[in-house]
């Protein structure tokens, strides 16, 4: 009983180095991992078995919710070549951005306030086709090997999700 | 269909070999046990016929009873005592916490003084547990080599420990807690559907829950759970018992009133099968009296308190970001909802006929016996259960915030870690505070466990490397391990039930949580900045100490130390932005100077140090 701990989590579910992976294979791939690792495999086994299918069930999920996610995926990729957004300073510095993050940070404030639904489902939109607009641009300058470039339209998605998760949490 | 018992020559087992997986419903007010015998699951019963043996324990002098109530005074007796597990007094509301005799309770756990000994929670669950695993050996003739124990879905850490600390005391071997919901979908065989997306509603008697399963390919995950601690059929009873005595415009004495509930039930049951009853008030002592009581009259009685449990059900649905047409199957589980108003208004709310074949009680037993018998490797039945976890797990950090680490809804098994550092030069412990919940300060959330790492080797503010890592295991529990990465030193602790919250309290968090977001990041925002100040502030102070007059003329001292203490006196100023931009203007001002010290620095580095090693 062994995974490469070593793999990436493409090299794990053997997928595309790509935003746009085959959501088929990551899915029949995760069951049979679970399938075969899940600890409900090793209730009569020995305690090394046990750690083992805890360690590997723990990892594998891990990847799994990397690989589901567009934007964890997106800066997994980016990590792979060397770029680390999750431990860099994600300031923005185009100003036209600056500002557009304001405004919208002003509108989802008003929402807040408002606690109105559809204006939220309205709001909620906006953001989903803000986002697949750098989410789609990210996909250009990775392939184009731009990564600074690629980080940069990351940071954005990052605005968008977190003013999408501020508001969630705001009923 | 009747099956033949027929055994291989000589492979016929001498009955009181025979080992038996079981599963276990133990619940608030009643548990169950299940198995799979020839392929069908069976239901025990007791010596009365009953297959609900009452969580009840009494304890007397010298002995142990349960399942029976005692009233007498030689006897203590535990009623509900799974409210109380894993948690302590002062997390219990009064609802929930009783005590038929003194107790002591201290920060940890309650500990109930039962003639000569102290007990805990667990302990006292552990008898149930124990009686059961006696009736079903004596039953069956063999023993039980493996169980599995259904637990609500929102038990958190703490709860699930102590029922598994409790069924090692009774000496039953847990294979794995199930939740409840998911023991449910089990036993309707909604395992071998594809994909599917169930919601169970629970109303037992005194408890009302809702969790949405997501079943994809013989994988369950728990999507979001929610319900009431206080809402249930008993509710029902009394709203009769109201109902009676403003009708007679009477007001009984409690001997009496007791007798009219205990009536009440037996009028709801009743009620289930027809349209009308006639009250037989003589119960009461009133001989010329006559009420009937129709089921219309009754359904308008506890249509708010319906009502309410519809309101929750559409707040898990938003939880789970699933609207009600997403929901392919709805489970009824637990006695109250034999009640047909209650599964009209479901039926109607869903727009879809809910399952009720399999009788409400049982279920969740029926469900956790064929995850036994699965897990004990003689099914041939694929099936897998995938988890999550309910609340969000984190750690204090600078501010008493909250850093969440692993997110609630989280499958598990799943582990995850992070990296902190010391904030002062030489600090050589560091506390690390376990905590649960989803809101953004620590004191809006439970304290999980704290534990020290010690022995950190001294070293300039932030360049110690703390990893700690939090592993949660399959059946939600939780071990947190700390290592100091720059030396391996290793510290690890299980976290140990020794705080506690309660389900309402579990559902008020979350509650809050969405409720009081937007104030949140308002005071998030605002810790944020004096932490950040005071960081500042710690380290242009200890560099000053160094070089500060070394590489300052008085003038450009005069400045910093200006600049300083205005962001001193902004800290306690409450806005955010005077601190920021206090922040920023000491930064600004000292900028001069830190690049003073990395030129000196840098000399000192190349000081002493071959040219040729550069090149």
């Amino acid at each position: 009983m062994a995974i490469d701990f070593n793999q990436n989590f493409f090299e794990l579910f053997e997928l595309d180095y790509s935003v746009d992976i085959n959501s088929e294979i990551l899915e029949k791939k995760y069951l049979n991992f679970q399938k075969n690792f899940h600890p409900d495999k090793f209730v009569n086994a020995s305690d090394y078995e046990k750690r083992m299918s805890l360690q590997i069930t723990s990892h594998i999920n891990e990847a799994y919710k990397v690989l589901k996610n567009d934007y964890l995926k997106s800066m997994y990729l980016l990590k792979i070549k060397g770029y680390d957004i999750d431990n860099q300073n994600s300031t923005i510095s185009d100003p036209s951005f600056l500002m557009h993050q304001m405004e919208l940070r002003e509108e989802s404030d008003e929402i807040m306030s408002k606690k109105n639904k559809n204006l939220k489902k309205d709001f909620f939109i906006k953001l989903n086709s803000l986002k697949k607009k750098f989410q789609d641009d990210f996909k250009i300058k990775y392939e184009s090997e731009l990564f600074e470039e690629a980080s940069d339209s990351i940071k954005k998605m990052k605005f968008y999700i977190s003013i999408e998760n501020d508001l969630k949490r705001n009923g | 269909m009747a099956l033949l018992q027929i055994s291989e020559p000589g492979k016929s087992q001498d009955p009181h070999q025979k080992k038996y997986y079981v599963g276990i419903d133990l619940g608030t007010t009643n548990s169950l046990v299940a198995l799979i015998s020839n392929g069908f699951p069976r239901v025990l019963k007791n010596k009365e016929g009953s297959e609900l043996f009452p969580s009840i324990v009494s304890y007397k002098k010298d002995s142990v009873i349960v399942g029976e109530y005692f009233n007498d005074s030689a006897s203590i007796t535990f009623s509900s005592i799974k409210r109380m597990i894993g948690k302590n007094i002062k997390d219990l509301n009064s609802s929930d916490f009783y005590s038929p005799c003194e107790f002591i309770g201290d920060d940890s756990i309650v500990k109930f003084k039962v003639f000569k000994n102290l007990l805990t929670p667990i302990e006292i669950s552990s008898e149930i547990l124990k009686h059961l695993k006696n009736i079903t050996e004596q039953t069956l003739m063999g023993d039980i080599e493996g169980c599995v124990i259904t637990v609500p879905a929102y038990f958190d850490d703490a709860q699930r420990q102590a029922t598994k600390d409790a069924a090692s005391l009774s000496g039953l071997k847990v294979l794995r807690l199930l939740n409840e919901p998911t023991a449910a979908a089990i036993a309707y065989g909604l395992a071998s559907k594809k994909i599917s997306k169930i919601m169970v509603y629970d109303l037992g008697g005194g408890t009302f829950d809702i969790s949405i399963l997501d079943l994809n390919d013989g994988v369950f995950k728990v999507l979001s759970t929610g319900g009431d601690s206080s809402l249930g059929g008993d509710d029902f009873d009394y709203l009769i018992v109201d109902y009676i005595q403003s009708k007679l415009d009477i007001e009984l004495d409690s001997e009496k009133k007791h007798i009219l509930y205990l009536y009440a039930k037996k009028i709801k049951v009743a009620l289930s099968e027809t349209e009308i009853v006639d009250i037989e008030l003589e119960k009461i002592g009133l001989e010329n009296t006559k009420l009937t009581f129709s089921r219309d009259d009754f359904n308008l009685l506890i249509n708010d308190l319906v009502q309410k449990t519809l309101k929750i059900s559409s707040e898990v649905l938003l939880d789970a970001n699933l609207s009600v047409n997403d929901i392919n199957e709805i489970i009824l589980v637990g006695g109250s909802t034999r009640t047909p108003f209650i599964k009209y208004s479901v039926k109607n709310f869903f727009n879809k006929e809910p399952l009720s074949d399999i009788n409400p009680d049982n279920v969740v037993a029926i469900g956790a016996s064929i995850q036994a018998d699965i897990l004990s490797g003689s099914s041939k039945e694929e099936l897998l259960l995938l988890d999550v976890i309910p609340l969000s797990l984190g750690v204090e950090t600078m501010g008493e915030l909250v850093e969440v680490i692993i997110p609630r809804n989280s499958t598990i098994p799943t582990s995850s870690s992070k990296e902190y550092t010391t904030f002062k030069d030489g600090q050589t412990a560091m506390s690390i505070h376990v905590i649960q919940g989803e809101r953004d300060l620590v004191s809006d959330c439970r304290s999980l466990a704290k534990f020290i790492i010690k022995d950190i080797p001294p070293m300039l503010a932030g360049a110690a490397r703390i990893k700690l890592e939090f592993q949660i295991d399959a059946d939600g529990i939780l071990s947190v391990s700390a290592t100091e990465t720059t030396t391996n030193k290793v510290t690890s602790i299980e976290v140990k039930p020794s705080y506690g919250i309660n389900d309402s309290q579990i559902e008020k968090m979350l509650k809050d949580s969405f409720d009081n977001a937007h104030t949140d990041i308002k005071s998030r925002h605002l810790n944020e900045a004096i932490v950040e100040g005071k960081r500042v502030i710690l380290s242009i102070n200890s560099a000053l100490k160094i070089d500060g007059s070394d590489l300052l003329n008085e003038k450009e001292l005069k400045y910093i130390y200006k600049a300083r203490d205005e962001l001193e006196e902004k800290l306690n100023s409450g806005e955010k932005e005077s601190i920021i931009d206090a922040v920023k203007n000491l930064e600004k001002v000292s900028e001069t100077y830190v690049s003073r010290r990395m030129n000196s620095n840098i000399q000192k580095i190349m000081k002493g140090t071959d040219i040729k090693e550069f090149n």
